[in-house]
């Protein structure tokens, strides 16, 4: 039944029931095998938690098969693991609805972003296996670079690659996570053929220079690891150690953000010595290459820009207060708001972007948004269905969004 | 042509029913004439949990269904129907409903679906839906009707006066956000009817004062009259 496949999952049924926002009684029904699960529900139960449709909707001896042979989900299976919470799991599960709306936004407005498998493939077939992890990142992130037109200006690309692995067809969501140790993963969403990577970074105590890191060194987890692996989890605070994901996942986000032609050029624009690192000249070098500082010296010093004691030195160095004067991206988000001003943060969305009717709200993608707004608009989908694809209800739509520009006639 | 078998009722007028206790109004209908008021699985969810009022009708909902009121809608209820082919005929609603699951709630979707594959009635307030399913080339079912025709039927055949019918306008009033037809939204019941085109009618009783045809009925607007059984 059901309720086999959620406790493999780490779900109880009321928690489902409260995620996806309906009645916990009849949920249970469901689990409990009482109450047929309608064909609708069971399609994108089966989008979420990974499983045929048909296991839900005629269980019987197919799910004495599941059960007996453990036949967890590989994305599952990894966030029923050490040091994962429950708001991991709700997190995930989440994510994967979400990835079910795109793939159906998708096919109504007959838009859907593809490139990813491509690029991942090129990607793959361009590093030698054989090298050292390290190495094998960096050759990735050269050809990503490159093939994503990323390697022109040797300039930062933090404000340009989120809109970049979105047109590949990636789904990168970034949301507090408050109760979880989670500071980044990568996993796949979405039904096969439509399946699209997802990566994650954790805004909760993350600056925007540090999930660009994240977001990068998920993304190498989702070209090399997460296909087979299900999933790709990665923690605050932790170190990259021997293990060889992680090796390669590090050199990818430093090579694919900050190379060390990059860091050459945006020390020479500004006048630069590395030799000669003071507080302000370090962030402005954060500044214009969009990474932390940390990743920053790591980079200079494998590049050979600045000496182990230099190294050593500079990571005393407090940008904190250079920083604000010089990226807005440093600001915390009261500070941002007052200087953008009312009008300009309600044309951005902020404050519009957060689930109301799962039990755990989570901060859905602006360009998703957008997506589902306009689609509404051109009347390719009602405003039940958008307000369903944003996971708020009918009233919170309206009030956030409006109605069409051409109202309907009394009905 | 005969009396509808079935009326396909969507959340938003169940739960104007259910909020303003004429969820037995519908009894009148199986009663009378031979219609079963039925719910698809989608709505039962969406009615026993929904988004602004949490559980609030769950239980009533329960009850009407316990009293045969509303019908769940399943493959041994299309059998009443339909007779042998029923396990065809729901696999077409069921992909039906998956079609316009895309673009239109779950509940609609279904309803919708079964209304249209089924050649009966909807009961639903949400034109927004059908004119996005229109939108998109969709077909949709040929009349939906909204919970102020149950109320014109009744007035039209004595079974609610024209004060209880008012009584009912004024309670779907005090919630801002529930749909009521134009024509009586500032307007008495009695002075609504003038302006309100109903889509249910008894043939046995002379037709309640309605206003000219203007440019046509919507697509699906297409009225039905009704003959007791």
């Amino acid at each position: 039944m059901l309720q086999k496949i959620l406790e493999l999952a780490g779900f109880d049924a009321a928690g489902c029931a409260g995620l996806l926002g309906i009645s916990s009684r009849i949920f249970q029904e469901w689990t409990a095998g009482q109450r047929p699960i309608p064909p609708s529900f069971a399609s994108e139960l089966s989008a979420i938690l990974g499983v045929e449709p048909s296991l839900l909707t005629n269980p019987s001896k197919q799910i004495k098969a599941y059960v007996a042979a453990n036949m967890t989900p590989a994305t599952w299976y990894k966030f029923r693991g050490e040091g994962l919470v429950d708001a991991d799991r709700e997190f995930v599960f989440l994510i994967r609805r979400l990835g079910n709306f795109i793939g159906t936004l998708e096919d109504v407005t007959q838009n859907r972003a593809t490139g990813w498998e491509e690029h991942f493939k090129t990607i793959q077939a361009n590093i030698d296996r054989q090298a050292p992890p390290r190495q094998q990142g960096r050759e990735a992130a050269r050809v990503f670079r490159a093939s994503r037109g990323l390697n022109k200006g040797a300039t930062g690309i933090g404000e340009v690659v989120r809109g970049n692995l979105r047109n590949m067809g990636i789904l990168l969501v970034e949301t507090p996570l408050p109760d979880s140790k989670l500071e980044g993963c990568s996993f796949y969403v979405g039904l096969r053929p439509t399946e699209r990577p997802c990566l994650f970074a954790n805004t909760h105590h993350l600056t925007w220079f540090r999930r660009n890191v994240v977001l990068m060194h998920e993304l190498a987890h989702a070209i090399f690891d997460s296909p087979n692996a299900g999933a790709s989890i990665d923690f605050q605070e932790a170190v990259s150690g021997p293990d060889l994901a992680e090796q390669r996942a590090d050199a990818f986000a430093k090579e694919a953000l900050i190379p060390k032609e990059v860091l050459r050029h945006v020390a020479q624009a500004h006048g630069i010595r590395w030799d000669n690192l003071s507080a302000g000249s370090l962030a402005a070098i954060v500044a214009e290459t969009h990474v932390e500082q940390k990743k920053i010296l790591e980079a200079a010093f494998e590049a050979d820009l600045i000496s182990h004691e230099q190294f050593e030195s500079y990571q005393t160095v407090n940008v904190s207060s250079e920083l604000p004067r010089l990226s807005e991206h440093a600001l915390s988000t009261q500070e941002y708001l007052r200087k953008i001003g009312r009008e300009a943060s309600e044309r951005i969305g902020i404050g519009k972007r957060s689930t109301t009717i799962p039990m755990r709200s989570i901060r859905l993608p602006i360009p998703y948004i957008d997506a589902v707004v306009n689609a509404f608009q051109n009347k390719q989908i009602s405003r039940g269905k958008a307000a369903e694809m944003l996971m708020v209800d009918e009233d919170t739509f309206t009030n956030r969004f409006g109605g069409r520009l051409d109202t309907f006639a009394d009905q | 042509m005969p009396n509808p078998f079935f009326l396909l009722c969507d959340s938003d007028v169940l739960i104007q029913l259910l909020s303003t206790k004429q969820i037995l109004l519908l009894r009148d209908l199986t009663r009378l004439y031979g219609i079963q008021a039925t719910i698809v699985p989608e709505v039962e969810v969406e009615v026993c949990w929904h988004r602004k009022f949490g559980d609030r009708f769950q239980q009533n909902l329960d009850k009407a269904i316990h009293a045969n009121v509303i019908a769940r809608y399943n493959e041994k209820l299309l059998a009443q129907l339909c007779g042998v082919g029923s396990q065809h005929i729901d696999a077409s609603i069921q992909q039906l409903g998956a079609e316009y699951g895309k673009r239109v709630g779950r509940g609609e979707a279904y309803t919708f679906a079964a209304a249209t594959i089924l050649r009966q009635p909807a009961f639903s307030h949400d034109r927004d839906a059908l004119d996005t399913l229109m939108a998109s080339g969709l077909q949709v079912p040929t009349t939906v009707l909204r919970v102020f025709d149950l109320l014109a039927l009744h007035y039209q055949t004595g079974l609610l006066t024209e004060a209880a019918c008012d009584h009912v306008r004024q309670e779907i009033l005090k919630v801002p956000t529930e749909f009521v037809p134009r024509a009586f939204r500032n307007s008495s019941f009695r002075d609504g009817l003038r302006n309100f085109v109903p889509r249910l009618q008894d043939c046995a009783f002379p037709p309640v004062e309605m206003p000219a045809p203007g440019t046509g009925p919507a697509l699906y607007a297409t009225p039905i009259v009704l003959a007791k059984v």
